[in-house]
Formats: structure tokens, sequence, C-alpha cells
């Protein structure tokens, strides 16, 4: 699935560790949500969600 | 049982290190305490886990048993609330995959074994086989 996690998170600033202990996952994990070989669960997309004060919808694109 | 909240005082790159340490201590503690409770019951039988006839001793025997057992128990639970969801999937499909090596494999041996084509297999040599392939697989899908 097509997303912008990398985008939202260097817009920030932040590195992918950094984004990784925000979210309550692992580096290793986020890395795999940017490049498409991980879809987050729910749970997982709604905290990211709520992290980059957007939604779901707005990060995460099934169409693309 | 819930896993532990990170605490949002902390930056981010802090949790996720102390998130790290929490999967090695899941693994590395019970693995640790295993070793230093075998490691006093080969003191107490004397500096040794072999008996008199050269046999491993029956008491270290059983003691192992339970603390492996215990042991990794404990392990699974702290793991089990350390790792995150990639990891779960990751775990996950090498699990299958060693699932599905282990079980043709041991059903192609041992129709072979009984025909009188092949020697027997020693379990263990199968069960570490499929362990590879398990430990491969997780591999894979976790740091592809």
């Amino acid at each position: 699935m097509h997303n912008r996690v990398r985008e939202l998170r260097t817009a920030r600033g932040w590195s992918q560790a950094e984004l990784a202990g925000r979210i309550d996952v692992s580096r290793q994990a986020v890395n795999a949500i940017e490049t498409g070989k991980h879809d987050p669960s729910l749970t997982l997309a709604f905290r990211i969600a709520r992290l980059f004060e957007t939604s779901i919808e707005e990060i995460f694109d099934d169409q693309a | 049982m819930t896993r532990p909240e990170p605490n949002p005082a902390l930056p981010g790159e802090q949790r996720a290190r102390l998130r790290q340490r929490r999967v090695w201590r899941a693994m590395l503690v019970p693995g640790l305490a295993a070793v230093a409770v075998l490691y006093a019951v080969r003191q107490g039988l004397g500096g040794s886990i072999y008996d008199a006839q050269g046999q491993v001793h029956p008491t270290f025997a059983i003691v192992f048993s339970v603390v492996v057992a215990l042991f990794a128990l404990i392990g699974a639970i702290w793991h089990h609330r350390a790792i995150d969801e990639q990891e779960e999937r990751a775990i996950l499909w090498g699990n299958t995959a060693g699932f599905y090596t282990v079980i043709p494999s041991a059903m192609i041996v041992e129709t072979l074994t009984v025909a009188r084509l092949i020697e027997p297999v020693s379990h263990v040599t199968m069960m570490l086989g499929a362990l590879a392939v398990s430990v491969a697989t997780y591999l894979w899908v976790r740091f592809r």
C-alpha cells in the first residue's frame, strides 16, 4: 500500500528511530511501513495519523 | 495482558532504545538465569553433570528439563510483550515456513525409512533443519 509516512517524517526532521520511538515500534517496522513491505494494523495506522495530526486516508492510499 | 506504554515525555529515539532494550532483556535475562540455575545444580552435583558411569546425571537431566521449559515460557511471555506487529508477522511466517518444512519432511523420511530405502534420520537433525528454514524466513521478512 502506498503511503506518505516517509514524507511526513522527513518533513519534521525525524529519523526512523525517532518516529519508531514515538509510535512504539521498532525502527525495522518503520522502514517496512515506509517501503510498503508492511501494512500497519488499524491500531498502528490510527497512532501514526494522530502523531501527524491528520487522517488515515491522508497518509495511506490503497488505490495508488 | 497489556504491553507497557511508552513514556511520552521521553524523546522518540530514547524510547526506541528502551524498546529495543526490552526485546533483548526478554531474550537474554531468562537465558542467563537458566544458565545460572543449571550451573548451581552442576556445582551441587560435585562440579560435573556426569555420574560415575559417564552418563548425564538423572537429577541434572530432570532439573534441566524443568528449567528450560519454565524459563522458555517466561522468555516467551516477555518477548511477546516486547515485540511489535512487524516482528509478529516475521515470527508468524518463520513458524509457518518451519511447520511446512518439518511436516512433509517427516512424512517422506518416515515412509522411506519404513520401506527400508534409507537409513533412519535423527529427529534432532530434522528439527534443526526446520529451525534453520524458520530462522531464515524470519530474518528475510524482518530485515528485507
